[in-house]
C-alpha cells in the first residue's frame, strides 16, 4: 500500500524522513550512519516499509510484465539486442519469439538463418517484458502474442517514461480512429490498423500527425498520458491548425489539465 | 594597463571580497538529450548536457563517465583567444571530470552503462572550470543519474592579504592576485572531491594562505550549493 | 595501470590497516630509495626512485624568440612513456599508437608534462626572461627530454626530480653579441639560473582516512585519491591538485601540507648531495649548428 511522504520535494543528498527501521528503496542508498538518503531528485513514498523516491525524469527501469517498443540495434547469436530507451540494451531471444507458421517447437539451425527475416536492423516492434536478470539489470523481452511484433504504418513518438502510467489496455483506438500503442518506456506508437488497403489515405495521416504532436506537448507539459488525457488535450485544441499546433501558445492551454510536477 | 583589484573594500564589480556573483540556473535547454542544464554565474556561462546512462559499447564492459569540453569561439571576453579544443587545459579538465563524477555518480546502480558529459562553455568571465563542474552537477540530476551527493564548486583567490571569491576574467588572469585555486565538494558533507591550483603569476603560497582560500572557497560552494536547490525547487514546482 | 586481484587488493590493505606495513616493508610515509647517476654529457642523468627509473636530458639551443614575445626564451618539457616501461604498456594506448609517431604520448604523459609545466615554468623556478639574450633575436630554447623507463609507482615525482637534476647540472655557455650583431659563444660555460628547487609530493588516499606517500604501482590501483603538492625548501606551495574519487576535508589537507614540507627537506638534501658528487664532469664543447635546431624543431612539429 502507498503512502506518499509529504508533497516535498527531496534531492539527492537529502535525508528522507521517514519512520526508523524502514528500508531503502529504489531512489534512495543508506548512507555509514543508517540514515536513508534520496538519490535523485523526486518525490517520496513509501510501500509499507520500504522508502523509495519516485524521479522526475529519468531513463527507464524495467517491470516485468510491461509492454515496451524497442528497435533492434543488433542481430545477434540466437537473439536480438533491442534498443529501449533503459541503461542497458534489451535481449530478445530467438525462443521468445512466436514463429509465424505458429508452430511450438525448439528453434534450429535453420531458425538461425532466417533471423533476419522475422525482424531486422533498425526495426520497431512492440514486446512485452518476460524478465530483468539479476545481475547487470539486463531486460528480456518476449513477443509471444499476436498482438506483439513488428509495427508497421504509424509514426513514433518519444516522452518521458514518468509519464506513461500502467493501463488496463497498452493497445488502443482513440475517438478519431487512430491507434495507438503506449510503450511503459516512454515510446508510443501512433498508426493506422487497416491492412487491407495499399496505401495510408491522408486525412488518417493527418488524424496520426495531429495526436503525435499533441502528445509531444504532453510531454513538454508533463501532463500523464493515456487516453482519457489525450481526448481531453484533443478537445481543447480542436480549433488550432496543424502547422500551427507545435507552439507556445498551445502549450499554456494543456498546461493546466492535472499536471504532474 | 593597471586596474585597481581592490578599490576601497570594493573589487572592479562592486562586489565585496567575500561575495559571490549573480547566480541563474535554467534546466532542460538541450531537447535531445536525457538532461542538460545552463549555469551562469556573473557573466560566466556554461552549458552540460549528459546523454545516458546508455549501454557500453561492448556487452559486459564496466561502464565509464566520459567527459568532452568545447569552449565556443565567441566565449573569450575582450581579447581573441586561440581556438582550444585538443589542448592541455581540456584534456586535464576531462580527466579530472571522470574521476571526479565517479565518486558522486553511483555507478553500481547501473553496472554496464556508459555516461557521456558533454560540456560547451558559451561566455567565459572567470571561474569557468567550477561553473562547469556545476553546470554538469546540475544536468545528472536533471537526467535522473542517481547521485550521492551535490558535488559544487567555487574559485577564490587571495590579493594583498584577503582572501577573494569567485574570480572574474580580469581579476584570475591579473599578476597581482594569486588565483585560481578552485575547490569542488560535497553538498552535504563539505568534503573536497576536487581542488586544482593553477596560478599565472608565478606566486608561492604559505600554508596559513591554503588555509584561508580553502576555507572561503568551502564557504562559497556552501552559498552555490543553497542557490542551485532554491532554484531546482522552483523549477520543479511550476 | 595494473590490473589486481581481490586477494592481493585486500592483503594491501588489510596489511596498511592493521599492521601500518606496505607491500615493500616501507611505514606509511616512507620513500623509496632515491639513487641518481650523471653521464658524461652535460644536463642528463638517470634517476631512480625504487624500481621507477627515469632518464632526463637537456637540450639547449638558440633560437629566435616569437614575435609578440621578444623578451622570452622557450622552455618546454616532453615525456616519453617508452614501451619498456611496463608490460601493460599496450593496453592503455591500444590503437592510439601508430608507427610513424615516434613520440610516446599518452594519458601518463601527458598528466607529468602538464605538472612539470606547472610547477616548473608557471611558478617561475626557472625564468624564461632570464633565457632572453638578446630581445627580439636570440634566445635560448630550452628542451627537457623526459624518458619513462620503468614504471613502478610514482611517476610524477621521479620525473619532476630527473628534471631538477638535469637542470641544475646544465650548463649552457657565456654569449656576447658582436658589434654586427652575430651571436659569439665564450669558452666560458654558467649553469641555467633556477631560483629553486620544486619537489612534487604525492599523497595517496585509501578508505578510511589512510594517506601514504610515494605509492608503488600495486598500490596505485589501490588508491582512491591522491593529492599532489608542489613545495620548496623554503616552505611555499607552488601547485595543489587533488583528484580521483576520495573525498577530504580541509583539516586533512593543512595535515598533508606539514608532511610534504618535512620530506621536502630530506629530498632537497638528497639532490643537493648528488650535485655536489657530480661537479667535475666538464661541459661538452658546445657548437652553434642552426641547422641542427632547425632540424630539430622540424622533427617536433611533424610528429
Amino acid at each position: 500500500m502507498e503512502i506518499e511522504i509529504e508533497r516535498n520535494l527531496v534531492m539527492p543528498g537529502d535525508v528522507v524522513p521517514c519512520p526508523t527501521g524502514s528500508m531503502p528503496g529504489y531512489g534512495t542508498y543508506q548512507n555509514e550512519v543508517g540514515e536513508i538518503v534520496s538519490n535523485v531528485m523526486g518525490y517520496p513514498a513509501m510501500y509499507n516499509r520500504l522508502v523509495c523516491v519516485n524521479s522526475l525524469r529519468g531513463c527507464y527501469i524495467g517491470e516485468t510484465g510491461n509492454v515496451v517498443i524497442g528497435r533492434i540495434s543488433q542481430v545477434g547469436n540466437k537473439r536480438w539486442k533491442v534498443d529501449i530507451g533503459a541503461s542497458q540494451e534489451a535481449a530478445l531471444q530467438l525462443s521468445s519469439i512466436d514463429l509465424p507458421t505458429g508452430e511450438h517447437r525448439i528453434r534450429s539451425e535453420e531458425d538461425q538463418l532466417h533471423m533476419r527475416e522475422y525482424f531486422n536492423h533498425n526495426d520497431l516492434l512492440s514486446a512485452e517484458v518476460q524478465s530483468k536478470s539479476q545481475e547487470g539489470k539486463a531486460i528480456n523481452l518476449q513477443t509471444r502474442s499476436s498482438k506483439f511484433g513488428k509495427l508497421k504504418n504509424g509514426m513514433l513518438v518519444v516522452v518521458s517514461p514518468n509519464l506513461v502510467a500502467r493501463m488496463r489496455q497498452h493497445f488502443c483506438q482513440l475517438n478519431n480512429e487512430v491507434d495507438i500503442i503506449f510503450g511503459r518506456n516512454g515510446w508510443i506508437w501512433v498508426y493506422y490498423n487497416n491492412t487491407n488497403e495499399l496505401e495510408v489515405p491522408l486525412i488518417r495521416r493527418q488524424q496520426i500527425v495531429r495526436i503525435s504532436c499533441l502528445l509531444k506537448l504532453m510531454n513538454k507539459a508533463l501532463v500523464m498520458i493515456s487516453p482519457e488525457k489525450i481526448q481531453q488535450v484533443f478537445e481543447r485544441t480542436s480549433d488550432i491548425e496543424l502547422e500551427d499546433l507545435l507552439a507556445e501558445s498551445t502549450l499554456e492551454r494543456i498546461k493546466d489539465i492535472d499536471a504532474v510536477e | 594597463m593597471t586596474e585597481e583589484i581592490l578599490f576601497y573594500g570594493f573589487r572592479q564589480d562592486g562586489r565585496r571580497p567575500g561575495e559571490l556573483r549573480q547566480i541563474k540556473i535554467k534546466l532542460g535547454v538541450v531537447d535531445n538529450s536525457s538532461g542538460s542544464a545552463l549555469f551562469q554565474i556573473g557573466h560566466t556561462s556554461v552549458l552540460a548536457f549528459i546523454h545516458g546512462p546508455k549501454q557500453t559499447k561492448h556487452e559486459k564492459e564496466s561502464g565509464h563517465i566520459h567527459c568532452y569540453f568545447n569552449t565556443a569561439y565567441f566565449s573569450s571576453s575582450g581579447e581573441r583567444r586561440k581556438f582550444s579544443k585538443g589542448d592541455k587545459k581540456s584534456n586535464e579538465f576531462e580527466a579530472n571530470v571522470r574521476t571526479m563524477f565517479e565518486s558522486v555518480v553511483l555507478m553500481e546502480n547501473n553496472p554496464h552503462s556508459d555516461i557521456d558529459i558533454h560540456v560547451l562553455v558559451l561566455a567565459d568571465d572567470g571561474s569557468v572550470e567550477c561553473a562547469a563542474i556545476n553546470a554538469i552537477t546540475l544536468s545528472l540530476i536533471h537526467a535522473g543519474v542517481p547521485l550521492k551527493d551535490f558535488l559544487v564548486s567555487c574559485s577564490s583567490g587571495f590579493y594583498s592579504g584577503m582572501p577573494l571569491i569567485d574570480l572574474t576574467y580580469s581579476e584570475s588572469t591579473s599578476f597581482q592576485v594569486i588565483s585560481e585555486y578552485r575547490v569542488a565538494v560535497l553538498g552535504k558533507s563539505l568534503q573536497i572531491a576536487y581542488l586544482n591550483y593553477d596560478d599565472i603569476g608565478g606566486h608561492k603560497l604559505t600554508p596559513e594562505v591554503v588555509r584561508e582560500i580553502t576555507a572561503m572557497a568551502i564557504e562559497g560552494c556552501k552559498q552555490v550549493h543553497f542557490i542551485m536547490k532554491q532554484e531546482l525547487q522552483n523549477a520543479c514546482s511550476n | 595501470m595494473e590490473d589486481l586481484s581481490t586477494n592481493e587488493r585486500n592483503f594491501i590493505l588489510l596489511a596498511i590497516k592493521e599492521s601500518k606495513q606496505r607491500l615493500d616493508g616501507r611505514g606509511l610515509y616512507d620513500y623509496r630509495r632515491l639513487s641518481v647517476q650523471f653521464h658524461n654529457k652535460r644536463g642528463s642523468c638517470e634517476v631512480a626512485l625504487g624500481d621507477t627509473l627515469v632518464y632526463a636530458c637537456v637540450n639547449a639551443f638558440i633560437d629566435k624568440p616569437y614575435a609578440d614575445r621578444p623578451h622570452e626564451g622557450f622552455f618546454t618539457f616532453t615525456v616519453n612513456f617508452l614501451p619498456m616501461a611496463h608490460p601493460n604498456f599496450e593496453q592503455i594506448l591500444g590503437s592510439t599508437l601508430s608507427n610513424k609517431n615516434r613520440r610516446i604520448r599518452n594519458e601518463i604523459s601527458q598528466e607529468i608534462e602538464r605538472l612539470l609545466e606547472k610547477t616548473l615554468k608557471r611558478a617561475n623556478a626557472l625564468n624564461v626572461e632570464s633565457l632572453c639574450i638578446y630581445s627580439g633575436k636570440y634566445a635560448w630554447n630550452i628542451q627537457v627530454h623526459l624518458h619513462i623507463l620503468s614504471h613502478n609507482g610514482n611517476l610524477l615525482d621521479a620525473c619532476t626530480i630527473a628534471a631538477l637534476l638535469s637542470l641544475s647540472h646544465t650548463r649552457i655557455p657565456e654569449t656576447k653579441i658582436l658589434p654586427s650583431g652575430d651571436l659569439q659563444f665564450l669558452p666560458k660555460y654558467k649553469p641555467l639560473s633556477l631560483h629553486f628547487l620544486p619537489i612534487c609530493i604525492t599523497f595517496g588516499f585509501l578508505s578510511d582516512g589512510i594517506i601514504i606517500l610515494d605509492p608503488l604501482i600495486k598500490e596505485e590501483s589501490v588508491l582512491e585519491g591522491r593529492l599532489m603538492i608542489s613545495m620548496n625548501i623554503y616552505g611555499d606551495i607552488l601547485t595543489l591538485q587533488k583528484t580521483g574519487a576520495a573525498c577530504v576535508g580541509a583539516s586533512l589537507l593543512m595535515e598533508c601540507i606539514e608532511v610534504a614540507r618535512l620530506k621536502v627537506k630530506d629530498i632537497t638534501k638528497s639532490i643537493r648531495t648528488a650535485l655536489e658528487a657530480a661537479k667535475d664532469i666538464e661541459p661538452e664543447q658546445f657548437e652553434i649548428n642552426a641547422e641542427r635546431a632547425d632540424r630539430l624543431v622540424e622533427d617536433l612539429i611533424s610528429n
